[in-house]
């Protein structure tokens, strides 16, 4: 590929956003996704009865954001990464739910707890 | 796993599939300062001094005792007043000074 110079006219359209590294979404929507089974302590946004529980990427939440789990203890800048809305079927996480087989449950994950499947 | 380790692993508001009470729905009257309670954390988040999630940790800070027991906005102003004190932004002196003062007004 040929690289636009500095005064080149088309260089903003090509490089108008020059994502670091890990800062391109590792997941797109419709993907099968596992969230991740695991115990911090201290203080975290993925509630226990989530774990290891599988659904799908519903969206992809732009733009990328500070782990949210280190703003906590107020850092906040640092590597960036995405959420992803995900969709868990309400079946998937009771596994005795009486309701609709089609209702779910919506959540915002950050990347670094989700495993594609 | 210890007897103990759930308590390290399980933060005192993450209780959602816990055995609970059924879940009362009913409307709350809001407090006068329960209302400036909020719009002191939207200053604070707004300044870049205490954020949201820095709330929300501190609020887990407190135990389960105080969370379970507290109510909302309490949870919030005493979770925003240890923040400030770490922060060394006020200090425990000076809060019970100022909360006297409001309580001989």
């Amino acid at each position: 590929m040929r690289m636009p110079t500095l005064d080149d006219p088309s260089r903003n359209e090509d490089f108008s956003v020059v994502r670091a590294l890990g800062e391109a979404p590792s997941f797109q929507p419709g993907e099968r996704v596992r969230i991740l089974t695991r115990h911090p302590i201290g203080h975290y946004r993925v509630p226990i009865y989530l774990r290891g529980k599988e659904g799908s990427i519903e969206a992809v939440i732009e733009p990328a954001a500070v782990d949210n789990e280190e703003e906590g203890f107020g850092r906040n800048a640092g590597s960036k990464r995405h959420y992803y809305r995900v969709a868990v079927p309400m079946t998937e996480i009771w596994p005795a739910y009486a309701g609709s087989a089609r209702d779910g449950l919506r959540i915002e994950v950050f990347e670094t707890w989700l495993e594609r499947i | 796993m210890t007897d103990t380790q759930h308590i390290v692993r399980r933060l005192p508001n993450d209780i959602g599939g816990l055995p609970a009470d059924p879940v009362q729905q009913v409307d709350h009257e809001l407090e006068p300062w329960e209302k400036r309670c909020h719009a002191l954390a939207d200053v604070l988040d707004f300044h870049k001094i205490i954020n949201t999630e820095e709330k929300r940790y501190g609020v887990e800070a407190l135990g389960a005792e105080m969370v379970g027991k507290l109510s909302y906005y309490e949870r919030w102003i005493v979770a925003f007043a240890n923040i400030l004190f770490r922060k060394g932004i006020l200090t425990p002196t000076e809060l019970a000074l100022k909360m006297k003062e409001i309580e001989e007004r």
